[in-house]
């Protein structure tokens, strides 16, 4: 009986496991289903990112050829950067958005291993390089990257396939909620140790929203972002000089001469841009007046050159980008394919919104790029990889 | 033991019953995820949406104040000619260096290195190294407009917070020549004295400005527009000096008043057709018994009772008034006592001690008798004296108008009590100017028209267009025959009157000499040795036809000796001046028996 009752079960478990191992990968046997024509969020969605990321080009030369002239370099220097890594993004684009994205599932562990160890690398002497004042940069040769740009894409992987798998034991916070305030706890703390506090934030936003949209419950949700937003302002309220610059924002004209000058010269740039701007090219800001105008302030120069029309234009493609990212995780096949297209989106918005609120005086400047806007090579590949992702889901929806 | 597995599987299934955390719908979630990223980015937008419209003036301006600079463009100070067009003051560029105390470590030193470059006093360096030490300050004035080549060697030394700027000095070349009638500027490039400030608004130009665009470091934008105004420099005066007789003038008056010890001196050459004033200078003694050029243009601002002179004027009322002719014999008693055996008893006495004897009126002027002089002014009376004294330009600012000039005392006839009705007559009870009583001899010289004085012909713009100013404004004040017969009288009383020593070889003089005794304190002093001279040789000459008149005082000359009057105190000035102003004029004797009659 005993045997019996053993045989059956041990039956019932293969059979359960089987299944199991059907759900984790549901989309095997899609692989080979011919596909059929993208739907319209595909189009959508890459036409803005392609945009956006020719509107940044356009804005990173107009701000950055006086700065590297100045500097005794060729006025093209930062363009032809940014430009080369728009390719190299490019080509990650594509693989991202033509490999079925559930394939990089079995390799997310070591993806994520990998953004880790490369987190450390800013500590080792001769390869870390401090960029203002974070310890976040890692320089090989000429070539720099940031690796918590990574660490963003790796962390969303490891979330987004972890909470598809148990998308049953959702209401298990040991199974399921624990693990990812785990990880992501230790992501924000390797971006913390390099004094890059933005990237933490944006980090744990993509974490909390993949958790979000898993369904995590609402109380230990709440919960969870209140004691993230404590742990956030503890960091913050225990340095006198991490405050000061935390809360200048409250006071950008007050702060002008020091804390709030980038901001209180963005906030000039984009007044004097007005409504139509002064013209791509013309404005005055980055006439050394805004240091960082080509990188985390690109945004300022794009309200200055093409006014609020190009405000509303950018933030317009954000809102975009952000519609038919939902859509499309909406519509995706499957859990994984959800959580990844709503952790791009969430992920993409965050930081959208970060640097445009501190660009524009309403929130703390926290050294955030705008994605595919802003002069940075680990960012825009990154987010140009993650683009390619979503593009994938968007291909495989329902 | 059975029950304890139990009851761990209570508790611990307690936390998970579904139901207590319930797992949220992902559909749901993106959905509201979607509405929170609309509703940030909005909140966001609004604010950008604000700062681009409704905010966007203020901050603006301030992105147009920090990237623009207003340069003011100085514009340079007209220059101050002689009548041949030598600069009697022009500006020159210099350099005046500050501190900014907030870039300054360590005020001492670098007081202590400005003033072993500048050779300041230790005062003047504590007091710097003081200034420097606040810091609440931005600005501190180290030297201003030192020279170019001081400067740059200061700027060498790049002291932390030490700086410069091109600012112009006013430069006299001449010294002290003329400063009196010049007059000065403060350091702020304004007129504050003489021609400088009367002619301030001519002189001072407009300032320029230009603006222009610059990036954080300084350096101009390209492509942005720079906006210039450009200065418009203040236009050139021509003034009627005459550079080389305002000098001899000067070092003549220098030399006479030294000579005699005197408190100091005051002249004036007078073109006498035109007015134009070609000499103007005084002299004073200092502290130290050392003699200057003053400041003041003394001759303009100090008035003074001009004694005997005047009598030019009395003399010329009576003849033009038909009253008398030269040749009119009054009885001239020695001494006059008026108001006998009262507190107000006053004794008037001729200078030449005499008794009671007939005079021709010729004889009158040319003895300078005050009694006689009285004599002719009682026959045309007080208000007709008046008019003449008024006629001839006493008692008002002339038309030189020149800053803080004096018009003299003169009170109205109806005011005139007890012997002031009879003192003007010989200038006491009076006070004149040197430029009223240069004016008053001058109108003799001038075929009897009054012409006023002025010091400035012309102006030059900045074209370089000369505009010369309105000619002198003149009246008839006598008749031609009365003012030739007064120009014979004045020619004996230098040939045989008062005034031999302004006689000059060769050539004519007219004049006449005045002897006022200064009161002190409200009272004439009655001790010889103690009273107070003020002694004036007024003439003109070549006196055929008279070109120039000239008017000597000398400011308290000894009065204890001969020096003491008029003839003897300034007209030797005179004699020493004619030959310059005869050179500098091209005057040549109109006749070839010029000079008093040989005997």
């Amino acid at each position: 009986m005993t045997t019996a009752t053993t045989l059956i079960g041990d039956r019932r478990r293969e059979a359960l496991d089987r299944m199991s191992s059907q759900r984790h990968h549901p989309t095997r046997r899609a692989d080979t289903r011919p596909l059929g024509p993208p739907p319209t969020a595909f189009y959508v969605i890459a036409l803005v990112v392609t945009v956006l990321i020719m509107l940044g080009l356009v804005m990173v030369f107009s701000a950055s050829a006086i700065t590297s002239l100045h500097r005794g370099n060729s006025p093209w220097r930062i363009f032809n950067r940014q430009l080369l890594w728009a390719v190299l993004g490019g080509a990650a684009m594509i693989t991202t958005a033509r490999v079925p994205y559930h394939r990089w599932r079995r390799f997310i562990p070591y993806i994520l291993a990998l953004a880790c160890t490369l987190m450390l690398l800013p500590f080792v002497p001769g390869l870390g390089v401090s960029v203002n004042q974070a310890k976040a940069w890692v320089f090989i040769g000429s070539v720099g990257f940031q690796p918590s740009e990574f660490l963003k894409l790796a962390m969303l992987l490891y979330c987004a396939d972890l909470l598809a798998r148990r998308e049953k034991e959702m209401s298990n916070l040991r199974r399921t909620m624990w693990p990812v305030l785990a990880v992501a706890g230790v992501g924000a703390a390797l971006c913390v140790a390099q004094g890059d506090l933005g990237s933490a934030i944006v980090l744990s936003a993509i974490v909390f929203a993949v958790a979000f949209i898993a369904g995590t419950p609402m109380v230990p949700m709440i919960l969870m972002t209140i004691g993230g937003a404590l742990a956030t302002l503890g960091f913050v309220f225990t340095s006198q000089r991490r405050y000061n610059r935390f809360t200048a924002f409250l006071d950008v004209t007050g702060n002008k001469d020091y804390l709030s000058y980038q901001v209180y010269q963005a906030m000039i740039g984009m007044a004097t841009g007005g409504v139509g701007g002064t013209g791509v090219g013309s404005g005055p800001s980055k006439w050394g007046y805004l240091p960082l105008a080509h990188s985390d302030f690109i945004f300022a120069v794009i309200g200055e050159e093409l006014g609020l029309v190009g405000v509303v234009a950018v933030i317009g493609a954000y809102l975009l980008l952000t519609y038919f990212g939902v859509q499309v995780a909406l519509a995706a096949r499957d859990r994984f394919g959800q959580l990844l297209a709503g952790g791009i989106v969430a992920w993409l918005a965050v930081q959208a919104v970060i640097n445009v609120g501190g660009v524009s005086g309403s929130m703390p400047v926290t050294g955030l790029t705008l994605p595919f806007v802003s002069s940075g090579g680990s960012s825009l590949f990154v987010c140009m990889t993650a683009a390619g992702l979503l593009l994938n889901v968007a291909r495989h929806v329902k | 033991m059975v029950q304890r597995p139990v009851e761990r599987k209570a508790v611990r299934s307690r936390a998970y019953v579904p139901g207590v955390f319930r797992a949220g719908q992902p559909h749901r979630r993106l959905i509201a995820l979607f509405v929170l990223t609309v509703l940030v980015f909005g909140a966001v937008l609004t604010r950008v949406t604000i700062l681009q419209t409704a905010d966007a003036s203020s901050y603006t301006l301030a992105g147009a104040h920090q990237r623009t600079q207003e340069t003011v463009l100085r514009a340079s100070r007209g220059v101050i000619f002689d009548r041949n067009g030598d600069e009697l003051a022009l500006s020159v560029p210099a350099t005046t260096i500050f501190v900014n105390p907030k870039l300054v470590g360590d005020p001492a030193t670098t007081a202590a290195a400005l003033a072993t470059m500048l050779q300041l006093t230790p005062e003047r360096q504590q007091a710097l190294a003081d200034a420097i030490s606040n810091k609440d300050k931005g600005f501190v004035y180290v030297a201003r407009q030192i020279d170019d080549k001081t400067a740059s060697s200061v700027m060498a030394l790049k002291l932390a917070g030490v700086d410069s700027y091109p600012e112009s000095t006013r430069v006299i070349p001449g010294g002290d020549l003329a400063r009196g009638v010049i007059g000065r500027t403060d350091t702020d490039g304004k007129g504050t004295a003489g021609l400088e400030q009367q002619y301030d608004a001519v002189l001072t130009g407009a300032d320029g400005e230009l603006v222009r665009q610059h990036d954080r470091a300084g350096r101009s934008i390209p492509g942005s527009g720079t906006v210039t105004l450009p200065a418009v420099p203040g236009r050139d005066i021509v003034s009627t000096i005459d550079r080389s007789i305002q000098f001899t003038l000067e070092q003549a008056l220098l030399a006479r008043a030294s000579e005699l010890g005197a408190r100091g001196g005051t002249a004036v050459v007078e073109e006498t057709t035109t007015g134009n004033i070609l000499a103007m200078a005084s002299v004073r003694r200092d502290d130290q018994g050392v003699y200057h050029v003053t400041t003041a243009n003394v001759g303009a601002v100090d008035s003074y009772e001009p004694g005997s002179v005047a009598k030019v004027v009395t003399i010329a009322a009576g003849l033009n008034e038909g009253v008398v002719t030269p040749d009119t014999t009054l009885r001239v008693a020695g001494k006059i006592v008026y108001n006998s055996g009262t507190p107000w008893e006053f004794t008037i006495s001729d200078a030449e001690v005499h008794a009671t004897q007939p005079m021709t009126v010729h004889e009158i002027l040319v003895h300078s008798s005050n009694i006689g002089t009285i004599g002719v002014s009682e026959k045309i009376g007080p208000e007709r004296q008046y008019d003449y004294m008024t006629a001839f330009g006493l008692g008002q600012r002339s038309d030189l108008n020149f800053p803080g000039e004096s018009k003299g005392i003169l009170k109205p006839w109806q005011q005139w009590q007890g012997t002031e009705k009879v003192t003007p007559a010989y200038g006491y009870g009076v006070a004149a100017t040197a430029i009223q009583l240069i004016g008053a001899v001058n109108t003799i010289a001038n075929n009897g028209v009054y012409v006023s004085p002025r010091l400035v012909q012309a102006t030059i713009d900045k074209a370089g267009k000369m505009q010369p100013a309105a000619p002198s404004a003149t009246r008839v004040v006598v008749t031609p025959q009365t003012a030739q017969e007064m120009n014979l009288i004045m020619r004996d009383v230098v040939c045989n009157g008062t005034a031999t020593r302004a006689q000059v070889d060769g050539i004519t003089v007219a004049g006449k000499t005045g002897t006022g005794i200064k009161a002190i304190g409200g009272q004439y002093a009655t001790v010889a040795k103690d009273k107070a001279y003020y002694s004036s040789f007024v003439g003109f000459f070549p006196a055929e036809a008279p070109r120039v008149t000239t008017l000597i005082s000398i400011d308290e000359p000894p009065a204890g000796n001969i020096d003491r009057f008029g003839g003897t105190a300034a007209a030797p000035v005179f004699q020493a001046v004619v030959p310059t102003i005869m050179h500098q004029l091209g005057i040549q004797p109109p006749t070839t028996n010029g000079g008093c009659p040989k005997k």
